[in-house]
C-alpha cells in the first residue's frame, strides 16, 4: 500500500517506516501538517498515519482537511494521548482508527489493513456468508454447513468480526475494543478464552478449525478453511 | 431592574453600601413621620369641618312652625350664638341680597367656598388675618352665610412639628449610619478570623484551622464549613503524596526486572538464541509497565470524576448474566468455576463500561488468588428494606485475613501470600474507585472458607449516600419490585 505517515518526531517516523517497509508497504513521510497538505494535494495515498500532536496545525485540524478532499484516504491516529475523552475526540473528528504509543508494529499493519478494507466491509444486517459459515446478524444466528451453532452474544460478535476481516489478521486489541468496547485494557485473557470457544463451537460437527492463531498479533479467519 | 439591584453591592463594595443603607434607613424613617403627620393634620380638618357643617345644619334649621328661615331669623341665631361665645371657635358672616353684612363678627374672608376648606379670615377683635377653615352656604333669597372655624391648632401644630421633623432627620442619618458601620465591623471581625487562618495557611502550615469557639450562628458554621474544606485538602494532598510514593516504589520492581533482562543481553558472552529469547522476555516486561500506567490513567480519571458521562440505567440481572457468560471461559482455562448465584431484579444507575471494568476486575482478582478448583459466584442482593443493592463476588479459595481486608483495596497493596502471582495490585484499587464513583462501597467478608468482595451501589431514582462528584447522577427511577 502507499501510505502517508505525518509525524514530527524524526526517530519515530523513521521507526515507522522502517516498520511498515518490512511489512511491503511504500511510505512517505511529512514532518508537520503544511507539508501533509501539500504532499496530500500531489498524491494519491491508500492510508494516512497522523500524529496528533504536530507543530504548527494540529493533527484534527490536518484530518479536518484531509476528510474535505473528495475520494479521502481513510486515516488512522497514532498519539500519545490514550485517555478516553482525546479518543472520542480522533473518532468524531473522523479518524477511522484510534492507536495509543507505544504501539505494536504488527498491531498497526492489521489495523492499516483493516481501515482500508473499510469501504468494502458489509455493514452486518441480513445474512451473509463466508465459505460454510453463514450468519443472520439481526437475528443473531450462525451455522456452519447447515448445522446451527449457538453462540452467545460476545461469541457471535467474535465470529462476526473475524468474518468482516476474513483472510486479514485481527489482533487481540482489535477484537477486545471491537467486541467489548473500551471498557477495559487489554492483558486479560477475555479474547483468548473467548475465542477457544468459538473454535470448539465451530468445530463441533467434525469440520476444521477455520480460526488460526498468529502468534504475537492475533488471529486470522481463513476463508479458504470456513 | 433587578439586575441593576443585583449588580450594586458587586460594584460599590460594603464600605460604601453600609452608609447608603444608613441613609435609607434615615428616609424611611422622615417619611413615616410625615406620613404620621399629613394623616393627623387630615383627621383634625376634618373634625373642624364636621363642625363647620354641623352649624350650618343648625342655623339652617327650619323655625318651630316648619316654615324656611329668613334672613333675621339666621341674625337671630347668630346673634344669639355669638353672645354667649366664649370659647367656641367658630365665627360667622351674613350678607344681604344687596353685599351688606348684618350679622357676625368675621369681618373679612378670603378663599372660602360651598365646600369646607382652608381660608384666611379677620374678625372684628382682631388685628391680623387668621388661618381656618369655612364653608359658604349661598342663601336662597340671595344672601349668603360664610361660618368660619379657627384652625389655630393645627396651624401651630405646623409650627412644631416640621422643625421637629428636620432635626429627627439629622439624628437618623447620622444614628443610621454609625449603626451600620458598627454592624459591618462586627461581621468584619467574625470574618476577619477566618481571613487570618487563611493567610497563615497560604503562609505554608496546612494544619492551622480556624476557631470555631468564639464565633456563633453563622460565623461559626461558616468557620466549620471551612475547617472541614481544609481536612479535605490535607488529607489529598497527603494521599497525593502517598500515591507518588507507592507509585515510584512500585515502579522500581518491573524496571529493574526490564533492566536486568537487557543486560543478560548485552552481555557478550550471551548466545546469539538466548539473547531472542531475552528481547522477547524484555518486550513483555515493556508491554507490563505500559499496562500499568495505563491502569493509572485509568484509575486517576475514574477517581478525578472525568469518566462520570455515561451513566443510565442498568437492568443487573442482565448485566451480570452476560459478563458472567464471557468470564466463564476465563475462568475455566485458569481451573476455577464460575456461575450464577441469587438475582434480585434492581437497576441502578451506572456507566457501563465501568462497570463491567469493575466486575471484571473482581473475576479475575478471584482467578488469580482463589486458587484451582475454587467455585465463583457472582450475585445480586438487596438487604430488606434496603436503598442499596448488593453485588456480590463470593470465592471458595484462601480468602484475606481480617487485618489485611482494609489495606489490599489501596493502590499498589499486595499482600506477601500474593506477590509472587501476576496482577499489578491495581485491581481492587480500580473497583473501589469506581464504586465510589458510583456513590457505592466496597467491603469484604469471609466466606467461610474464602473471600466475599460486596459492591454496595444505590438503587436507580434513590439519592446517594455519598456523592463522588459534584453532581450525583440520577436516572430516571426504574426500581424492579
Amino acid at each position: 500500500m502507499k501510505l502517508l505517515v505525518i509525524e514530527d518526531d524524526a526517530a519515530i517516523a523513521g521507526l515507522l517506516v522502517s516498520g511498515l517497509s518490512s511489512h511491503g508497504h511504500h511510505t512517505v513521510t511529512a514532518s508537520n501538517g503544511e507539508d501533509a497538505v501539500v504532499t496530500l494535494s500531489e498524491h494519491r495515498f491508500d492510508a494516512v498515519i497522523l500524529d496528533r500532536m504536530l507543530p504548527g496545525i494540529d493533527g484534527i485540524e490536518v484530518l479536518h482537511h484531509i476528510r474535505r478532499t473528495h475520494d479521502y484516504p481513510p486515516t488512522l491516529i497514532l498519539s500519545a494521548l490514550g485517555d478516553t475523552a482525546s479518543r472520542i475526540e480522533g473518532i468524531e473528528a473522523g479518524a477511522d482508527d484510534y492507536l495509543v504509543k507505544p504501539f505494536d508494529m504488527l498491531e498497526l499493519n492489521a489495523r492499516l489493513n483493516a481501515v482500508v478494507r473499510r469501504t468494502g466491509r458489509t455493514d452486518p444486517a441480513g445474512v451473509w456468508a463466508i465459505g460454510a459459515i453463514e450468519v443472520f446478524a439481526t437475528h443473531h444466528k450462525a451455522s456452519r454447513n447447515g448445522h446451527a451453532l449457538y453462540l452467545n452474544k460476545k461469541e457471535f460478535g467474535l465470529l462476526i468480526e473475524l468474518m468482516q476481516h476474513c483472510d486479514q489478521v485481527v489482533t487481540r486489541r482489535m477484537l477486545l475494543e471491537r467486541v467489548w468496547g473500551y471498557s477495559f485494557e487489554p492483558g486479560t485473557n477475555i479474547v483468548q478464552s473467548n475465542i477457544s470457544r468459538l473454535r470448539t463451537k465451530l468445530t463441533e460437527f467434525g469440520d476444521t478449525d477455520p480460526i488460526e492463531t498468529v502468534r504475537g498479533s492475533g488471529y486470522v479467519l481463513h476463508s479458504a478453511l470456513a | 431592574m433587578k439586575a441593576v439591584l443585583r449588580a450594586l453591592p458587586m460594584r460599590f463594595g460594603l464600605r460604601a453600601i453600609v452608609p447608603l443603607f444608613g441613609l435609607a434607613l434615615a428616609l424611611v424613617l422622615m417619611v413615616l413621620g410625615v406620613l404620621a403627620f399629613m394623616v393627623t393634620e387630615n383627621r383634625l380638618n376634618a373634625q373642624v369641618d364636621h363642625s363647620l357643617y354641623k352649624r350650618e345644619a343648625k342655623l339652617l334649621k327650619p323655625m318651630a312652625s316648619g316654615r324656611a328661615p329668613t334672613l333675621d331669623d339666621i341674625r337671630a341665631r347668630i346673634d344669639a350664638r355669638e353672645t354667649g361665645r366664649t370659647i367656641s371657635q367658630v365665627g360667622h358672616r351674613l350678607i344681604d341680597p344687596h353685599g351688606t353684612q348684618i350679622a357676625g363678627t368675621v369681618t373679612q374672608l378670603i378663599g372660602s367656598g360651598t365646600t369646607a376648606g382652608p381660608v384666611e379670615f379677620e374678625e372684628m377683635r382682631g388685628h391680623h388675618l387668621r388661618s381656618g377653615r369655612a364653608v359658604t352656604v349661598p342663601l336662597s333669597d340671595g344672601g349668603r352665610l360664610d361660618i368660619v372655624a379657627e384652625s389655630e391648632l393645627v396651624e401651630n401644630m405646623g409650627k412644631i412639628v416640621w422643625p421637629m421633623f428636620l432635626a429627627m432627620l439629622g439624628v437618623a442619618i447620622f444614628g443610621g449610619i454609625a449603626v451600620s458601620i458598627a454592624l459591618s465591623r462586627f461581621i468584619a471581625a467574625r470574618l476577619d478570623t477566618t481571613r487570618r487562618t487563611a493567610d497563615a495557611i497560604m503562609a505554608g502550615n496546612l494544619s492551622l484551622r480556624v476557631p470555631v469557639d468564639p464565633l456563633d450562628g453563622m460565623f461559626a458554621d461558616q468557620a466549620r464549613s471551612f475547617n472541614h474544606m481544609l481536612d479535605r485538602i490535607e488529607a489529598l494532598m497527603q494521599r497525593m503524596r502517598q500515591i507518588s510514593t507507592d507509585i515510584a516504589h512500585d515502579l522500581r520492581t518491573p524496571i529493574t526486572r526490564l533492566r536486568g533482562t537487557l543486560e543478560a543481553c548485552a552481555d557478550d558472552h550471551c548466545r546469539p538464541e538466548r539473547r531472542h529469547a531475552l528481547t522477547e522476555i524484555a518486550l513483555q516486561e515493556c508491554d507490563d509497565i505500559l499496562r500499568l500506567f495505563s491502569s493509572l490513567l485509568r484509575l486517576s480519571e475514574i477517581e478525578a470524576g472525568r469518566r462520570s458521562i455515561a451513566f443510565d440505567a442498568l437492568y443487573l440481572p442482565e448485566f451480570v448474566g452476560e459478563t458472567v457468560e464471557y468470564m466463564q471461559p476465563v475462568l475455566e482455562d485458569a481451573g476455577l468455576h464460575l456461575r450464577c448465584g441469587a438475582m434480585t431484579d434492581a437497576s441502578i444507575c451506572a456507566d457501563r463500561d465501568l462497570l463491567s471494568q469493575l466486575l471484571v476486575n473482581l473475576l479475575e482478582n478471584a482467578a488469580c488468588h482463589a486458587g484451582a478448583r475454587a467455585e465463583v459466584t457472582v450475585s445480586i442482593l438487596r438487604p430488606v428494606k434496603s436503598e442499596m443493592i448488593r453485588i456480590r463476588v463470593a470465592d471458595s479459595g484462601g480468602g484475606i485475613a481480617a487485618a489485611d481486608r482494609e489495606k489490599v483495596l489501596q493502590r499498589f497493596v499486595r499482600l506477601d501470600t500474593s506477590r509472587s502471582r501476576a496482577g499489578n495490585g491495581l485491581g481492587l484499587a480500580l473497583v473501589d474507585a469506581i464504586a465510589r464513583l458510583h456513590g457505592g462501597i466496597v467491603t469484604l467478608g469471609d466466606n467461610r472458607p474464602g473471600l466475599i468482595v460486596d459492591v454496595h451501589l444505590p438503587l436507580a431514582g434513590r439519592r446517594m449516600i455519598r456523592p463522588a462528584v459534584a453532581t450525583a447522577p440520577v436516572c430516571g427511577g426504574l426500581m424492579h419490585a
